[in-house]
């Protein structure tokens, strides 16, 4: 793995750090996940971040960026796009939605309708769109940020756990610590910053780190590990139902992304049980008759299964 | 509580498989259990069947206690007792049938079948013939097979017998070893034996037609094998018992015979007559020899009518060598021939008269003894009798009307009839039971006595020379002497009536008899002979002296070895087929740091790990760190096999930490 990429990921998380303080960790997770090829949802209450982190994701990565806010009369073809009839050229035209674009951000994507939820998240998982009989490729790299309210607040529709599992992780942002709060209060707004914020990295190059991510090399005693940790959800009675085979590939693949930005050309235990809380996280549940929620699950998990044996 | 216990219910496969190897195991035993066993076990069968299927659900407590007292009553209404064998084994094998009612745990699951094992182990008891040891392989590979569809994700017949047939392979070290050298230990308690009366042979009694009777079976009652040349057929007498007392219609063995009669083995002189007798279980006490014979066994002794007797019942088979030395008069251990007359004379009340008046007119005639013994056998031979397997019936006095009016008659009433004039004639006679002639099996040359050979021949006390043979059938019919009974009675009614191998006037039959017989043999002398006494033997030869020392010493090698041999190369096997060397040796310095209660918990990564100890004890965490550098290296690294085997070095080298230390303060000290 060439040293620059180290040196420019690290550059990448401290330039979108400048804007987005204290949240180091969950500015590589999305990093992560974008090396991953994978969508990130961003699960928290409003006003801790989460629009700006993706803004200044937008603005470094030098991606196309589009916006979206959800809300519950959307429609599927507000975001697909339609076609509409040219006077001039006697035909219909297609008018491309705001999904066509590398970076898009989606706004409280639990507000909106089922309907339209699903609209996104197909076109998410087959990297493609099909209107009116006619199949249109997204641009790459294709990276979706959506964020969510936590379910308990009203007029949401929950994403059901199928949906759910297009998401590589989901993360939360959580309340910035004292200091960072206290010089996010001094400094006044950070969106202001935004503009100041240099494009590090560009279509093209992320396309080469993704493929590099892939040459990351994951040893047989890791892949023993990733199967015992699945292996347990789907014995262990505390767990609703096991992992799945893809949720185990995803933790491979965000693992091998966790180890190029560490500047490793290989996985250790280690990057599997630091992306397993975002990676597993959502694709996990409590047996009925068990205790606990989606962190207690993971903590189980980690320690109840063996790194070595 | 953990819902996949209380919700076992086996898989479909290992059920078919337990049920048929339970059917298996129960169906040869039915031979002594009640029948109507099999018919509870196809109810039960059905019932467990319905619950696998999840038709029915399993039967509340108290259907189950009234199955099992309505069983444990049926099993006394058929046996009319609880505490004989059979009945202890029919409640067993109920046991085992109603327990499927109630398989909710693997452990249970486990438990029937061990129980079956038992059930097969309980058919031994009733025979040991080769045949039923075939049986018990049988039984035993499917129980392995049942236990085997427990753990296996499709139980294919072909894999599991492979399997099994492996597994029997890799025991058969161990099983021979402890044939061999694991004491045979005298049974520690008594138990009824299975029922005597199937047992057919001679009894210490005798009446018309007993022997009859006998010869219809083709059981094997001894075999023989000579140790150089071979007797003539009609010298081939194998005496047995004295009969020497009767009551008017039965002769028995007289009280007087059977108390402190033991006395000396008789000292031979050459050229002697060696072999060894393999006697079949009977459940009588005394053994068959040529006179005059020794028996070379501590358990046996003599008596003074010349018989080798056992102190308890032969119940299981017997194997002895004899020295006989053929001898024209057997001496009388009382030497006074009034003690001799006042036993040998004896008529009792006064049946047969016209027996008793030919007799006395014998006694008139002829003052020498021997005259008269030659004028019953010259009676015998002018008046026409018969010698036949089927005489016709007799009445109260039996000899009278056997000597004078029907003239037809078996061994037994010839040489009943002739005792019974001898001792009215005033020469001391007695009857002599046990075998004549036998077939020499002619693929390996030794002798099958069978019960068809059965005979009956007299002694007579000639005054100075002691006791005599004296065959009046041999007058009669002397090819029964001479070719065996059955090339008198081939093709007769009642001989052999009672047997399969009456199969035996073909010659094919013959052969395939012989050779199956052969096989038989072999196991007797070979196996089911291997006693205490031969195992000592076996033991002196090998270990030159019986001691704890030599015999833990050969336990060891015989054990050790193949074991050692077996471990050694499955654990090269499982290092061939991946083990993890690194993570062993890893987990070996992790366990040398437990010991110094640093514990990496389960779910720690190794890095995380090392970090911990330096953390907490940091005069460990040097060495730590470097082991899991080293682990890593050769664990989660691209992998390098030269640097992977140098890697791998190391870490093996330094999994203790001590002498880690020890190495880095020396090297520490030299830098300095």
């Amino acid at each position: 793995m060439p040293s620059d990429s180290v040196a420019i990921l690290a550059e990448v998380v401290a330039e979108i750090g400048r804007v987005v303080l204290g949240k180091d960790r969950q500015i590589q997770q999305a990093l992560c996940c974008l090396l991953a090829r994978g969508h990130l949802l961003i699960e928290d209450v409003p006003g801790v971040g989460k629009t700006t982190l993706s803004h200044a994701f937008a603005k470094v990565t030098g991606l196309d960026y589009q916006r979206m806010q959800f809300t519950s009369d959307l429609l599927p073809a507000d975001i697909l796009g339609v076609s509409i009839f040219d006077r001039n050229s006697n035909g219909f035209h297609f008018h491309p939605g705001p999904i066509f674009t590398q970076f898009l951000l989606v706004d409280e994507i639990n507000r909106a309708s089922p309907k339209t939820q699903s609209a996104l998240l197909e076109a998410m998982a087959e990297q493609q769109v099909s209107i009116e009989g006619e199949t249109r490729v997204l641009p790459k790299p294709y990276f979706v940020m959506a964020t969510q309210n936590p379910l308990f607040q009203s007029g949401t529709f929950p994403l059901p756990e199928s949906q759910l599992d297009r998401f590589l992780m989901r993360i939360s942002l959580g309340y910035p610590d004292e200091r960072s709060e206290r010089r996010l209060l001094a400094g006044g707004d950070p969106r202001a910053l935004l503009g100041q914020l240099r494009p590090l990295l560009n279509a093209a190059k992320i396309i080469a780190l993704q493929d590099a991510v892939d040459k990351i090399e994951v040893r047989d005693s890791v892949l023993s590990y990733v199967q015992r940790l699945i292996g347990f959800t789907r014995q262990d009675s505390h767990y609703a139902f096991g992992l799945s085979t893809r949720a185990a590939l995803a933790l491979i693949q965000c693992a091998k992304a966790w180890a190029m930005l560490q500047g490793r050309d290989y996985v250790l235990p280690d990057d599997i049980q630091l992306v397993l809380e975002p990676v597993a996280g959502h694709r996990l549940s409590a047996a009925a008759d068990s205790q606990g929620d989606g962190p207690d699950l993971i903590k189980r998990l980690m320690s109840q299964v063996p790194v070595v044996v | 509580m953990d819902s996949a216990k209380i919700n076992f219910v086996a898989e479909r496969q290992s059920v078919m498989w337990l049920l048929i190897a339970q059917l298996v195991a129960i169906v040869p035993q039915l031979g002594s259990l009640p029948v109507w066993i099999i018919g509870v076990w196809a109810a039960v069968a059905v019932w467990y069947w319905r619950i696998v299927t999840r038709a029915w659900s399993f039967p509340p407590r108290w259907v189950k206690a009234c199955l099992l007292l309505a069983v444990v009553a049926g099993v006394y209404f058929s046996f009319s007792s609880l505490f004989s064998l059979e009945a202890m084994i029919a409640v067993l094998v109920l046991a085992i049938i109603l327990k499927l009612l109630e398989l909710k745990t693997a452990r249970d699951h486990w438990l029937v079948l061990m129980l079956s094992y038992f059930v097969v182990a309980c058919g031994l008891l009733f025979s040991q013939q080769i045949g039923a040891l075939l049986l018990a392989l049988i039984q035993i590979t499917l129980l392995l097979m049942a236990q085997q569809s427990l753990y296996r994700r499709d139980a294919k017949a072909l894999p599991m017998l492979r399997a099994v047939a492996v597994m029997g392979l890799q025991s058969l070290p161990l099983m021979l070893m402890l044939f061999v050298i694991f004491p045979r230990i005298g049974p520690l308690w008594t138990m009824p034996l299975p029922g005597g009366e199937a047992v057919t042979g001679m009894s210490d009694s005798l009446e018309f037609g007993d022997i009859a009777k006998l010869s219809q079976s083709g059981a094997l009652a001894f075999r023989v094998r000579f140790h150089g040349a071979k007797p003539a057929p009609e010298d081939l007498y194998w005496r047995g018992l004295v009969l020497d007392e009767f009551d008017g219609r039965r002769w028995r063995r007289s009280s007087w015979s059977q108390w402190s009669n033991k006395i000396a083995a008789p000292a031979l002189t050459r050229p002697l007559l060696n072999y060894t007798v393999t006697l079949e279980a009977g459940a009588h006490k005394w053994l068959y020899a040529l006179p005059l014979a020794v028996v070379q066994r501590d358990d046996v002794y003599y008596s003074n009518q010349h018989q080798w007797l056992a102190s308890r019942p032969l119940t299981g088979r017997l194997q002895y060598a004899v020295s006989s030395q053929p001898v024209r008069y057997l001496p009388d251990a009382n030497a006074k021939a009034t003690a001799v007359s006042a036993n040998n004379l004896r008529l009792a009340g006064n049946t047969n008269p016209r027996a008793r008046a030919l007799a006395a007119e014998w006694l008139l005639q002829w003052p020498d003894k021997s005259d008269r013994v030659a004028a019953a056998i010259a009676y015998f031979k002018q008046n026409a009798f018969i010698y036949t397997l089927t005489p016709s019936r007799l009445g109260q006095n039996s000899v009278d009307e056997f000597l004078f009016n029907t003239r037809q008659g078996f061994c037994e009433h010839f040489a009943g009839s002739f005792v019974f004039l001898m001792r009215a004639a005033g020469v001391p006679a007695r009857i002599v039971v046990g075998y004549q002639g036998g077939e020499f099996n002619d693929r390996d040359g030794y002798l099958l006595v069978h019960q068809s050979d059965a005979h009956a021949w007299a002694e007579v006390y000639i005054d100075g020379q002691g006791w005599q043979r004296v065959d009046p059938t041999a007058t009669v019919a002397p090819s029964r002497v001479r070719l065996g009974a059955e090339a008198v009675f081939r093709g007769q009614d009642g001989y052999l009536a009672g047997d399969a191998m009456s199969l035996r006037k073909y010659e094919w039959a013959k052969r395939m008899r012989y050779f199956v017989d052969n096989i038989n043999y072999a196991w007797a002398r070979w196996v089911l002979n291997y006693d205490s006494g031969i195992q000592n033997n076996f033991l002196l030869k090998v270990l030159g002296d019986i001691n704890p020392q030599r015999l833990m010493l050969l336990v060891l090698m015989a054990g050790g070895v193949p074991l050692g041999v077996a471990a050694f190369f499955s654990l090269r096997q499982s290092r061939v087929a991946g083990e993890d060397l690194a993570a062993r040796y890893y987990l070996a310095s992790c366990s040398a740091l437990a010991r110094r209660r640093l514990v990496r918990r389960s779910g720690e990564t190794p890095d995380d790990f090392a970090q911990r100890v330096q953390r907490e004890q940091p005069c460990w965490g040097a060495w730590l760190a470097s082991q899991t550098q080293l682990f890593s290296q050769c664990s989660y690294l691209p992998q390098d096999s030269r640097r992977y085997q140098q890697n791998l070095a190391l870490l093996k080298r330094a999994r203790r930490p001590r002498k880690w230390m020890e190495r880095h303060s020396q090297t520490t000290k030299i830098n300095k």
